[in-house]
């Protein structure tokens, strides 16, 4: 199951730094640095990472950017979906918590 | 960075679509795995672990919803209970995904059936008790299965089904808004109700009242016999080999069969990239059945 | 890149092993001294199976070998018995590559077997220098053909059937791939067919071009089709990807062709790898520019004439690299 934040009141980013970045089409191949391991966003997922490394998010911040973000009501991507997808982040090591926050 | 494509309104329409199958739990990010030299793995003996309180429901139709963290109280189904497990189900599995012995008897006892009405609604309702599964589902449910679909197959058949789904979770098994009309001419007392399932007091009338239909409907509440929850009380361990017999043909029952079968259901839409629990160890034993 | 090598003669200037007497290579290997040099690596071998050495001495008649007792090796194979025992009763044979790994021991006859998985396994799990992918390559000197391998999907068959067509030979086995760019480096070992394949090889490159037959192997029936000495000498020269292919045969089925987008070409790619997790960015740097580089194509065929107008075709729309 998605690992996800314990705290709802922690804040997430993405760093660009730690990761690179090449199109294929429809899809994303992100190699961490972090990490070493090469991951496949598809174009949900890349524009959740997109948005988070425009600035920090808690989790319910996210839910409401994030529907928005894709131009879809909320009833289509409620906050429990987001959720799951930010998890899918958070697991690969592909977003970080703000420190301090 | 993505390029901005965010404008086109294909592009947006296309992202839709992929958040409608995030939604759903398919996986929106995949980590390339290499094949490595796991070699010396023995592919029979892996195990799962299903997490304390999973809970798996399952509608009339073979759907499925799955959540780790609904709390289930245990005292019968209400339409708020499935709709609030619904809304706390990490994965969903479309209409046809679990064989019918595991399905609700959709027995319900129908408040309009003295109403002498609508042919069509009996119909709808008849096909909604014996849906038809779907050739993966009984393909499945026998476990001779095959390679993972490729991608293009499966969100064919995820958006297939998917459609088919959203029309039967509305169903209340009695009149729907597209019915009142009719209803309103013929069915009049239809207190055939008064029969009501478990917790349905049966003694409101009007069912044939276009007016009524909201107040029938809230209180003549079917979940109990649409839809059938399984609850894992506690954390269980247990090796999906151990279902299958000296042949290689699997041998699947009780709520660890069930778990099994929507596992692998999961791995014959989504493959190995999949984060549902055991989905690799239940793709290693179907890789090693397919090659030996 | 070529293998490490002690002294002053490289690998083009060494004798190939048909320019030694058999019996010097006969005590090379019984020591073990005997090392490979083939596009990339230098592998020393060891075995006293006379099955694997005559099927050495003719399959690899053209490569370079040194037979000096200090030549440094990037990997060692020996083809060995599994246990004193099975030396002297009831014989049996096996690859030894160094480290463990499963494998089921074989008769001595089937040594060429042990040789060629042994040979396999080196590559597959201790190459660390480059990426390594399952797939046969040819090239012409516009590009590479990549044939992704499939289980059932005839990749070696296509090879050597383009081998035909006037590709050469890169590897019947592994897409080897410079780090950091994509260059597929050759290794022009012989092509394993199997089953049907063999004599459906043997057809059209005629006998001179075949190994042995080995038959009741686990694999079922086995041939090799030899690399040519034109492959052989273009060993050091690598080659740029144009087309990636995964092959589907089956029986009688009308040829077909389906594009792959080069997100899911590259995720199927990369399932067929045995080290790219361990490479790291070099290896994403390379496959992305190699993603860049290919059309992927799905491409089914129900005979080897079929897959070869197939890829004559996908290959001449591509145009000149």
């Amino acid at each position: 199951m998605p690992a996800g934040p314990n705290s709802d009141t922690w804040r997430w980013r993405a760093n660009a730094r730690h990761y690179r970045t090449h199109v294929l089409g429809d899809v994303t191949y992100v190699y961490c640095h972090l990490s070493g391991e090469t991951h496949m966003l598809n174009l949900v997922s890349m524009a959740m990472l997109d948005l988070l490394v425009q600035r920090p998010y808690s989790l319910a911040e996210l839910a409401d950017a994030f529907p928005a973000c894709l131009d879809v009501p909320v009833a289509e991507c409620p906050p429990a979906v987001v959720a799951r997808l930010f998890g899918e982040l958070d697991d690969v090591g592909l977003v970080e918590r703000v420190s301090g926050a | 960075m993505n390029e901005p494509r965010t404008t086109d309104r294909v592009f947006l329409e296309k992202r839709r679509q992929l958040l409608k199958l995030g939604a759903a739990g398919v996986p929106m990010l995949l980590t390339m795995k290499a094949s490595a030299s796991s070699t010396a793995h023995s592919a029979l003996d892996c195990q799962i672990t299903i997490p304390e309180g999973l809970t798996i429901l399952v509608s009339l139709n073979g759907a499925a919803w799955i959540s780790t963290t609904y709390d289930y109280d245990g005292q019968g189904l209400t339409s708020q209970k499935v709709a609030a497990m619904q809304n706390q189900s990490q994965y969903v599995l479309p209409a046809g995904a679990v064989p019918e012995r595991y399905r609700p008897d959709g027995d319900c006892p129908d408040p309009c059936e003295n109403s002498g009405d609508d042919d069509d609604d009996d119909d709808n309702w008849a096909a909604a008790k014996k849906p038809r599964e779907s050739y993966l589902a009984s393909l499945l449910d026998s476990l001779m299965l095959s390679k993972p679909a490729n991608a293009d197959d499966r969100s064919t058949q995820l958006a297939y089904n998917w459609g088919n789904d959203d029309d039967d979770d509305d169903d209340n098994g009695c009149s729907t808004g597209g019915d009142d009309d009719d209803d309103g001419n013929g069915n009049g007392n239809g207190n055939g109700n008064g029969n009501g399932n478990g917790g349905n007091n049966g003694n409101h009338n009007g069912w044939g009242n276009d007016d009524d239909d909201d107040d029938g409907n809230s209180n003549y509440d079917t979940s109990e016999c649409e839809y059938k929850i399984f609850v894992f009380d506690s954390q269980v361990q247990y090796a999906p080999g151990d279902f299958l017999d000296s042949s290689g043909n699997w041998s699947l029952s009780g709520k660890l069969g069930l778990y099994t079968i929507v596992a692998a259901k999961y791995g014959q839409y989504y493959g190995n990239y999949n984060s549902f629990p055991g989905v690799s160890c239940l793709l290693s034993i179907l890789t090693y059945l397919n090659n030996h | 890149m070529s293998g490490s090598w002690n002294g002053s003669v490289g690998p083009e200037a060494m004798k190939r092993l048909a320019d030694h007497a058999v019996r010097d290579v006969a005590a090379a290997l019984a020591r073990g001294h005997l090392v490979l040099h083939l596009g990339p690596f230098a592998l020393a071998l060891r075995t006293d199976n006379a099955a694997a050495r005559d099927f050495l001495v003719s399959m690899y008649a053209n490569c370079p070998v040194s037979l000096d007792q200090d030549t440094m090796a990037d990997f060692s194979l020996h083809v060995r018995p599994p246990n004193l025992l099975r030396r002297f009763v009831r014989r049996q044979v096996m690859p030894d590559p160094g480290f463990y790994f499963p494998s089921v021991p074989l008769p001595p006859r089937m040594g060429p077997l042990a040789l060629e998985m042994g040979m396999n396994m080196a590559v597959a799990l201790q190459c660390f220098r480059f990426a390594i992918y399952h797939a046969a390559v040819v090239a012409d000197e516009t590009g590479a053909i990549v044939i992704s391998a499939n289980s059932g999907g005839g990749k070696s068959t296509l090879a050597a059937a383009l081998m035909q067509e006037n590709f050469r030979l890169l590897s019947d086995e592994f897409a080897i791939m410079q780090p950091g760019e994509p260059l597929l480096l050759p290794y022009p070992r012989p092509v394993s067919l199997k089953n049907a394949s063999v004599d459906i090889v043997r057809a059209f490159a005629g006998n001179d071009a075949m190994s042995g037959v080995l038959h009741g192997t686990p694999k079922g029936t086995i041939g090799y089709r030899r690399a040519r000495k034109s492959d052989i000498a273009a060993m050091h020269r690598p080659a740029r990807g144009r087309l990636l292919l995964f092959p589907t045969f089956m029986e009688g089925a009308k040829a077909e062709v389906k594009p792959v987008e080069a997100g899911d070409a590259v995720m199927r790619f990369i399932a067929g790898s045995p080290n790219y997790h361990v490479l790291g960015e070099a290896a994403y740097t390379s496959l992305m520019a190699f993603a860049d580089s290919i059309r992927a194509y799905d491409i089914t065929y129900g005979n080897t004439a079929d897959s070869v107008a197939l890829v004559r075709e996908l290959w001449t729309q591509g145009g000149a690299a």
